[in-house]
């Protein structure tokens, strides 16, 4: 059993890789911004759009959108006219979450105005940004946190990593419907 | 998992060793054999052996049939023959797991009690015989023979039973080998073994390729149907181990009667 | 059910079954499951205590299931959701028809959902021509198929590699590789197209919270996450029984749902909708309908059969059990298949249909061992073979229901939720009378052959002259017929039994003749 925040950031890390998610972290806001601008960049190395939400607390704290920009990327927010057919072509979604949980290894995403619930399912990678200090150590615990936090957001997005099927002859295979990719990055808190 | 398995009706009593046989129709009209085995077994681990003659079946084909009155009218007739005894035993966990399973369920009111009552002193053999009487060591002597372990379905999920026959003939010194999903129903079911033949038959082929995989001279189990329906099978097909119940094995591995017995 | 779609056809289980265990691509398929096999265990081995909290809660919620929905139908009414109760499968087709009629909805993608199998809303879509898109990979390989899914998890379990590519490539008009990546890629990119644009979403759900009003859709792909997000309207079908008291019950119920169904330790996804899109929001429904689907599951309530509203469709009675093992899941011919399906199918289709499943059972009771939600399938199993004896609706053994609760008009056109008839619905009202029966005893059964052969035995066999004699006769036919004793191939009136193996026919003494023998002495064990 996990007891300690540092086991439960561990065993997060540990689940989250499990799950074919490639992790970064856990990190101050300095190293943590540093490793979403990499992958962002990563992702739009073609010359795609990061999509990224707006009025997120996580993200703004960290100043993600300034520090895209002025690493040249091209940003595409929710309060564009064209955002919807933009995140079609979109190459990364970048978010925040509201809960993770170490054991089963799945983030929480809740949507919201200027969070929508696309973000992180239309682009072909997503990158998710997750504080420490919302990891549960399981999944029950995080229910009851969640329930508690306050009312429930009208979507609550789990994602356990890249998409996957297991209709081919029962051998999972990566890549269905959502993002092919997803990266989770841990915020030292 | 025993331990999700429905709870033992009784916890270990002390050594009953006055014992009602009961032999199950398929083994009175069937395969005798495994009676006078089963009686041998028992006589070797001390007991008095009673055969109540005005015993005849469980009910089990009835309920089985979606027959309940039929199966409730065998059922009181069980009870009121052997009611009497402290301890009854049989050589079919399917037959004693109708009885702790089926016959409170069948039953109401004072019935009900008198069959809970029957049911806390009705046991498989090999449970009666190791976790009951422990007395696993009957003196047989299967040291050089191999076998694999068919975990009939009605004893181990009704009944708990697990351990009881390996523990049996292992004590005797036979080797035991598992098979791939001993737990698997080899596919008797009953009517099921006639009315969906192809299913059964499928699974029994099933059952005799993983026992014979295991190279064990012998498939054994604790219920005579399932081994006559693999048996059966065995010989149309040529594949897979001898099956034959524990009790026959361990009867046979015994010290020679005093006279060799009738045929 | 007709028999449509099915990869091994048949009038009856039986002769679906003799397809089925000779048909070698299935087979191959079928053998698959085997990695499913230990499943059920998982929940057990890694958290014992889940599974007695998982039937609690079930067990909690139907002592007071009409409680627990006005509960929730108040929650959803007051989040903007409109609720429809619907008593049949007919009405709520009707429902969501009218529905897209009225949206002018072109095109519908679906996630995988037994309800809206169950009311076969798929094919009423496409009837009245709207386009219904299965978005869930093994749906969307059976729709293309033209056959139905054969297993509640895994709906193409039937299908190998080699028969999934041609079902794909004869869509995508080219040679696909027989080969899982490719394939999926060209599924992702075909799908993707009818996800964008697509009015209408159309999802099951795995649970339904009536505290929160939250509805959860459990996927690993994406799909579902695709059907609740994208189009404006979204159509939730919930068979009254999907209702939990909490939505903190979902702490211990998904993560069990999940282990039980694939051994993993939670699903990719999870879409917990709790309302539709709000103000402010850019994406998500602007419309969130829930169909409440009753179908003859209200009147179990109180009976034996309650216990079957407990299954939260984990699928591990189907990966442990021996018979859909061996045949898959469209011998049985129904929308459900397995364990769970031979008990719910001619339950909720009033006897209409699956009367035979019951007995297409070894009654093994792998499947009431591997249930998380402790539901005791084989009991079930065994009770229902009895209250099938009589023709027409389930006759439910001893059990007398209160009546059901009347029928109320039921017409949302054009009325917003706050008008809704439900707002003034007095608790339990709302579903038009069930069609299944359930007061007349077991012991009332009427005559028919085999009872009354059943009757004759048990009658002989309470006696133990009687017996003995019957005993004596069918040694006497035995020697009559067949004067070999001993394994024989063949045997008069046993072929059901000799088709496939040898038969032991008795020779010498009974049991009983030999312990009487060594009673008096003339014989020595
Ligand atoms: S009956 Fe039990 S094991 Fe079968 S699907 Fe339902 S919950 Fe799962």
């Amino acid at each position: 059993m996990v007891t300690t925040a540092d086991e439960v950031t561990q065993a997060f890390l540990f689940s989250m890789a499990a799950n074919q998610c490639a992790t970064f972290g856990p990190g101050d806001p300095d190293a943590t911004l540093a490793a979403i601008v990499e992958r962002a960049r990563a992702h739009t190395a073609d010359g795609t759009a990061v999509a990224l939400p707006i009025g997120d607390p996580t993200l703004d704290d960290l100043g993600v959108a300034p520090a895209l920009l002025a690493a040249g990327l091209t940003l595409l927010r929710p309060d564009d006219p064209e955002w919807f057919p933009g995140l079609v072509v979109a190459g990364v979604g970048v978010t925040s979450s509201i809960a993770a949980v170490a054991a089963t290894g799945n983030v929480a995403l809740g949507a919201g105005v200027g969070l929508p619930r696309a973000t992180s399912l239309l682009p072909p990678a997503h990158v998710c940004v997750v504080r420490a200090s919302q990891v549960y150590a399981t999944f029950p615990d995080a229910i009851s946190g969640l329930l508690h936090a306050g009312p429930l957001p009208s979507a609550l997005t789990w994602i356990g990593g890249p998409s996957r099927t297991g209709d081919l002859e029962m051998r999972t295979t990566f890549g269905v419907h959502g993002p092919k990719v997803v990266d989770i990055v841990l915020l030292q808190d | 998992m025993p331990d999700e398995r429905e709870p033992r009706a009784s916890a270990p009593r002390a050594a009953a060793r006055r014992v009602a046989l009961f032999a199950t129709c398929v083994v009175d009209a069937v395969t005798p054999d495994t009676g006078v085995a089963t009686v041998r077994l028992l006589e070797a681990a001390g007991c008095v052996v009673e055969f109540p003659v005005a015993q005849t079946c469980c009910g089990q084909p009835a309920i089985n049939s979606g027959e309940p009155e039929a199966a409730t009218r065998l059922a009181r007739h069980f009870i009121e023959v052997f009611e009497p005894f402290d301890a009854i035993v049989a050589p079919s966990g399917s037959c004693a797991a109708m009885v702790h399973h089926w016959y409170t369920r069948l039953l109401d009111g004072g019935w009900r009690q008198r069959a809970q009552a029957v049911a806390e002193k009705t046991f498989e053999l090999s449970d009666y015989l190791v976790e009951e009487l422990g007395r696993p060591d009957l003196g047989a002597r299967l040291e050089g023979t191999t076998v694999t372990v068919h975990d009939a379905c009605h004893g181990l999920r009704n009944l708990g039973l697990k351990s009881s026959a390996r523990t049996l003939l292992e004590t005797a010194g036979a080797t035991i080998v598992e098979m791939a999903e001993p737990e698997m129903c080899c596919g008797f079911g009953g009517t099921f073994a006639v009315k969906y033949e192809e299913i059964s038959a499928h699974l029994a082929d099933d059952k005799l390729e993983h026992g014979g995989a295991t190279g064990a001279r012998y498939l054994t189990s604790g219920d005579g149907a399932c081994l006559m329906h693999l048996e059966g099978r065995r010989r149309r097909t040529g594949t897979g181990p001898e099956c034959v119940h524990f009790a026959d094995l361990l009867a046979d591995a015994l010290p020679a009667p005093t006279r060799p017995v009738a045929r | 059910m007709s028999g449509k779609g099915l990869v091994t056809p048949g009038p009856t289980m039986k002769a679906r079954s003799k397809v089925a265990v000779g048909d070698p691509q299935l087979q191959a398929a079928l053998s698959n499951l085997d990695l499913r096999l230990f499943t059920a265990g998982v929940v057990q081995a890694e958290h014992p205590e889940w599974k007695d909290r998982v039937a609690e809660i079930r067990r909690e919620t139907l002592a007071d299931l009409d409680g627990w929905i006005d509960k929730l139908e108040s929650k959803l009414l007051s989040l903007g959701v409109v609720v429809h109760r619907a008593a049949t499968p007919e009405e709520a087709r009707r429902y969501i028809i009218g529905l897209a009629q009225r949206e002018g909805v072109a095109r519908v993608i679906k996630s995988k959902s037994m309800a809206t199998e169950e009311i076969d809303l798929g094919r009423a879509l496409e009837a009245v021509g709207i386009e219904s898109v299965e978005t869930d990979l093994g749906e969307y390989i059976v729709q293309l198929a033209d056959e139905r899914p054969s297993h509640m998890i895994t709906p193409a379990i039937h299908k190998t590699l080699g028969q999934i590519a041609d079902v794909l490539s004869k869509e995508a008009g080219t040679d696909l590789p027989v080969v899982r990546e490719p394939l999926t890629a060209w599924a992702r990119d075909k799908l993707r197209e009818k996800f964008v644009g697509a009015d209408m979403g159309i999802t099951g759900a795995n649970f339904v919270a009536a505290d929160t009003g939250t509805i959860v859709v459990v996927t690993n792909e994406g799909n579902g996450r695709f059907c609740t997000s994208l189009p404006r309207i979204h159509v939730a079908v919930v068979p009254v029984e999907k209702v939990i008291p909490r939505f903190d019950d979902l702490g211990v119920l998904l993560p069990t749902l999940v282990m039980s169904a694939t051994g993993a330790k939670m699903s990719n996804y999870l879409s917990m909708v709790t309302g539709p899109r709000r103000e402010g929001e850019i994406d998500g429904p602007e419309q969130l309908h829930v169909v409440l689907l009753d179908h003859n599951r209200r009147v179990l309530l109180g009976t034996p059969y309650e216990d079957m509203l407990g299954c939260i469709r984990c699928g591990a009675c189907l990966n442990v059990c021996p018979v859909y093992r061996s045949v898959g899941g469209h011998a049985y011919d129904s929308s459900y298949s397995g364990p769970m399906g031979k008990i719910l199918t001619p339950l909720v289709t009033g006897g209409e249909e699956g009367r035979d499943l019951p007995f297409a059972s070894t009654l093994c009771g792998a499947c009431t061992e591997a249930c998380p939600a402790e539901i005791p399938l084989a009991d079930l199993l065994v009770r229902l073979r009895a209250d099938l004896r009589t023709p027409g609706p389930v006759v439910v053994a001893g059990a007398d229901q209160p009546a059901p609760p009347p029928a109320l008009p039921v017409d949302h056109a054009g009325r917003s939720p706050a008008a809704h008839p439900a707002a003034r619905r007095k608790p339990g009202e709302g579903y038009a009378t069930p069609v299944t029966r359930i007061h007349v005893p077991t012991r009332r059964a009427p005559w028919s052959r085999r009872r009354a052969g059943f009757e004759a035995w048990a009658r002989l066999w309470s006696y133990p002259s009687t017996y003995r004699a019957s005993l004596a006769v069918g040694r006497l036919g035995a020697k009559v017929l067949r004067p070999k004793a001993g394994w024989v191939r063949r045997a008069p009136m046993l072929h059901a039994w000799t088709d496939s193996r040898d038969v032991l026919v008795p020779a010498g003494a009974t049991f009983r003749e030999r312990w009487a023998a060594r009673e008096r002495g003339d014989e020595r064990w």
